[in-house]
């Protein structure tokens, strides 16, 4: 009896070679002492100068955490940036509105929120019913919801990093119409083209997952994205070595890859 | 509740799971895939638990009270409301005023929002093909191209417009596709190995 599935052996191979080295990349971070230097992500940095531009302009800062729940990694990733948001918020002492679609993701964001604010100079600004905004789990129900929030509260910037279809046109129009400088993390290849017209600074596909460690400052995190490069070299490499060798009719790699 | 029991047994109880779901994946175990099954049905279980939840956390935010978008939270809590006591009394979804209800708000809405999406891609593409430079000039060029090749006026562009759909375009839509598919790896693993905790508040300086 086979212990792996027909099928799935080269592609276990491969995770467990990816896991080796990026939690080895991880485990050499740790013992760094200096921290490993990353290129600045300007839709990270715009964050705190959205957050700044609302607190001159007496707006809110308002995140869209969108219909993504925790099920999905696209979700947790937004929390992710919900709560560095929040942080930032709550050491500028600038009011917060967070708009989700998912009921399971309010007790979570609202708990974000609520530490974030507990921590910061003014900890009695937090008001769960005006900051945590449950609207619908239903796509175009939400969007509905979030044009009435944006139209109503009018905020000084936004934050978008849930995941979203058809209604992310919509969505990034709602921000450009109130004046809000907008800035959008999205990993799907559908949203991106219609944030890049709408929205002031994008956090780019990988972006979106390597801004989570980025906004945690950890040196860790930050080792581990240095195991994903590592491992993209890799995975680029096999491609040509593939793509050459395919073209010379060999298909010894493309069998390897089959079992 | 400590510490422990609020945040480092969930996280166990996570990292450990989440290696056996990735492990009942590859591994042809009879134990092993039955009882991730299992798994998954608990999975639905607790989420369909927490619904229950749900219509409360919704009155407690809507109940009205003094703040922007009260008559939002009426017609809201009207229809939390109003919905399940129109069942009670039809004791049908399918009777007469259950389903006109439905359909004369919720599916008339629905694709009343969509139809939005026109006019903000109108918007969009104006600034998008606004040429600035060498690089908006492309993308118009591009953007012209591809939307010649898709009607009958413009047949002749329609190898053209087919090649950049084939190739660029999906040259480009495979490197994000690979680099999103190692993102999501690597946040998968820095979640299971327990490093990756901003999601749960704990956020340093950036």
């Amino acid at each position: 009896m086979d212990i792996v599935k027909t099928g799935k052996v080269s592609i276990f191979v491969l995770c467990i070679l990816c896991f080796a080295i990026i939690t080895f990349t991880l485990y050499l971070a740790k013992r760094r002492k200096e921290p490993i230097k990353l290129r600045t992500i300007a839709g990270i940095a715009a964050i705190e100068e959205g957050i700044g531009s609302s607190l001159e302009r007496g707006k809110p800062f308002a995140v869209d955490l969108h219909t993504s729940g925790v099920t999905g990694v696209d979700g947790v990733v937004a929390l992710s940036y919900l709560a560095y948001s929040a942080k930032k918020a709550a050491l500028a002492g600038c009011d917060i509105i967070v708009g989700m679609g998912a009921p399971e993701v309010v007790p979570i964001a609202e708990d974000i929120v609520r530490t974030a604010y507990a921590t910061g100079p003014k900890p009695e600004m937090f008001n769960a019913a005006r900051m945590i905004q449950f609207i619908s789990p239903v796509q175009f129900a939400y969007t509905g919801g979030w044009l009435g929030l944006v139209g109503r509260e009018k905020p000084g910037a936004i934050l978008i990093c849930g995941s979203m279809g058809a209604e992310a046109m919509i969505i990034g129009e709602a921000g450009m119409m109130v004046n809000a400088l907008q800035i959008a993390s999205a990993s799907s290849i559908t949203n991106i083209p219609f944030f890049i017209t709408s929205c002031d600074y994008v956090i780019i596909a990988e972006e979106h997952y390597v801004g989570a460690a980025v906004v945690s400052g950890d040196k860790t995190q930050i080792g581990c994205i240095v195991g994903q490069d590592a491992w993209k070299i890799l995975t680029i490499a096999l491609i040509v070595i593939g793509s050459i060798m395919t073209t010379l009719g060999l298909k010894e790699l493309t069998n390897l890859l089959k079992i | 509740m400590s510490v422990t029991f609020k945040k480092y047994i969930p996280l166990g109880i996570l990292s450990v799971l989440g290696f056996y779901m990735i492990a009942s994946y590859f591994l042809a175990v009879p134990v092993i895939v039955d009882s991730a099954r299992e798994a998954q049905n608990f999975s639905a279980i607790i989420s369909t638990v927490a619904l229950g939840f749900g219509p409360f956390a919704i009155l407690r935010q809507h109940i009205p009270r003094s703040r922007k978008g009260n008559i939002y939270s009426i017609v809201l809590l009207a229809g939390l409301i109003g919905m399940p006591v129109l069942y009670l009394i039809t004791g049908s979804t399918t009777s007469l005023p259950y389903d006109w209800l439905y359909r004369s708000t919720v599916t008339a809405l629905d694709p009343g929002i969509y139809c939005l999406v026109a006019f903000a891609i109108i918007a969009g593409c104006f600034r998008a093909f606004r040429i600035r430079n060498i690089d908006s000039l492309l993308v118009m060029v591009a953007a012209v191209v591809l939307l010649l090749g898709k009607v009958p006026i413009g047949e002749p562009f329609k190898p053209l417009s087919d090649w950049f759909m084939a190739v660029p375009n999906t040259a480009g839509y495979r490197g994000v596709q690979l680099g999103v598919g190692l993102g999501v790896f690597a946040y998968t693993l820095r979640i299971l190995l327990g490093t990756e905790r901003t999601w749960l508040a704990e956020v340093g300086e950036g």
